[in-house]
């Protein structure tokens, strides 16, 4: 503000107490980095590949009990339907990144940070892998009685897909693990009630089929959000 | 006077012309983005930055041409893949003019509690 008196300007500051955004014409969001970063990490699961991919694997579980149904051993059912979901599911997540998901949002490398979390995740899942053989073999063989079913569930299925939700950043994993927690907790409780193999085959079939169909819905929306671009302009 | 011109001094950080470079809308949208990732390509930076084709590749020319960014063009397939990565002077300038704005955020939050 400028005044003159006796003929001497003189200037006097004022400060307005206003938003960063009408001063610096700069919005705080642009600036706000853990944000960004944030959302741009999470446009990468915008596509719900990785929902379609889990609700194929618990998919396959109960459908491997179908097998007892038709008087197969419900190990033998499980070693051969088990993988052959596990290698659907795979092979949908691997080509769904590369051909659906990358085409659409972009190629995009992240920070150290993150980078870090990926090889932690990896390091994880092989170290869970072994785990899971190394009980699976121990307790069919009954050499190590560990607990209830409940809690051999809990321990290699609940508690390390909670790690990887949080190793991911994929907050609708908590939810899938979840599920996955209380239909492991229905699926022994109404086992006297229901009889083997259609409690799992309906608590776990409709967990599966529910992931799948939000997944689905995410995919769809995905596709209406980010048309292919087929060439850079 | 020189009391006034401590003032300023004691408030208002100086904004430089690499400052003002980025501080237009869509540079600080592309720079923050870059910021905070490795390298992406002119897809996802367009998909997250909301701009279009010709901005996004006007503003990329710009900021390749202040040496801010490294721009790498190659082929995926048949397809062309221009990638961007913002590189240590980028990084730099970016850091400062952030300093700069937290510094008048400080300013005007101060001057608005104590007012």
């Amino acid at each position: 503000m400028l005044k003159s008196t006796k003929g001497k300007k003189i200037m006097i500051y004022t400060i307005k107490p206003v938003k960063l955004k009408e001063r610096t014409n700069v919005n705080k969001d642009e600036l706000d980095l853990k944000a960004i970063e944030k959302k741009a990490y999470r446009s990468t699961f915008q596509d719900g590949i990785w929902d379609i991919y889990i609700g194929v694997l618990l998919l396959g579980f109960p459908l491997s009990t179908i097998g007892t149904l038709f008087g197969l051993g419900s190990l033998i059912s499980m070693i051969f339907i088990i993988p052959l979901f596990y290698a659907i599911a795979i092979v949908f997540l691997i080509l769904g990144k590369k051909k659906i998901t990358v085409p659409r949002i972009g190629h995009v490398k992240f920070g150290p940070k993150r980078q870090k979390r990926k090889k932690e995740l990896v390091v994880f899942l092989s170290l869970l892998f072994i785990l899971n053989i190394v009980i699976f073999v121990l307790t069919n063989l009954r050499v190590v009685e560990i607990g209830g079913l409940l809690i051999i569930n809990i321990i290699i299925i609940v508690v390390p897909l909670g790690i990887v939700a949080y190793l991911l950043d994929f907050r609708r994993l908590y939810l899938i693990d979840f599920l996955l927690g209380i239909g492991i907790y229905l699926t022994i409780e109404l086992e006297d009630f229901l009889g083997f193999p259609l409690s799992p085959i309906l608590i776990f079939g409709s967990i599966g089929i529910s992931i799948i169909s939000w997944g689905v819905y995410f995919l769809t929306r995905f596709f209406k959000q980010y048309p292919k671009i087929e060439k850079e302009a | 006077m020189a009391d006034k011109k401590e003032k300023k001094k004691l408030f208002l950080p100086k904004f430089s012309k690499d400052d003002k470079f980025i501080h237009q809308s869509a540079r600080l949208r592309l720079i923050s983005l870059l910021y905070v990732i490795e390298e992406a390509d002119y897809v996802f930076l367009k998909n997250q930055t909301g701009l279009t084709w010709g901005n996004l590749s006007s503003h990329m020319e710009k900021l390749e041409e202040k040496g801010y960014v490294d721009v790498k063009k190659e082929f995926k397939g048949k397809k062309p893949q221009t990638t961007a990565k913002l590189n240590d002077v980028g990084r730099k300038a970016f850091e400062e003019y952030r300093q700069k704005i937290k510094m008048m955020d400080k300013m005007v939050k101060e001057a608005g509690s104590t007012s």
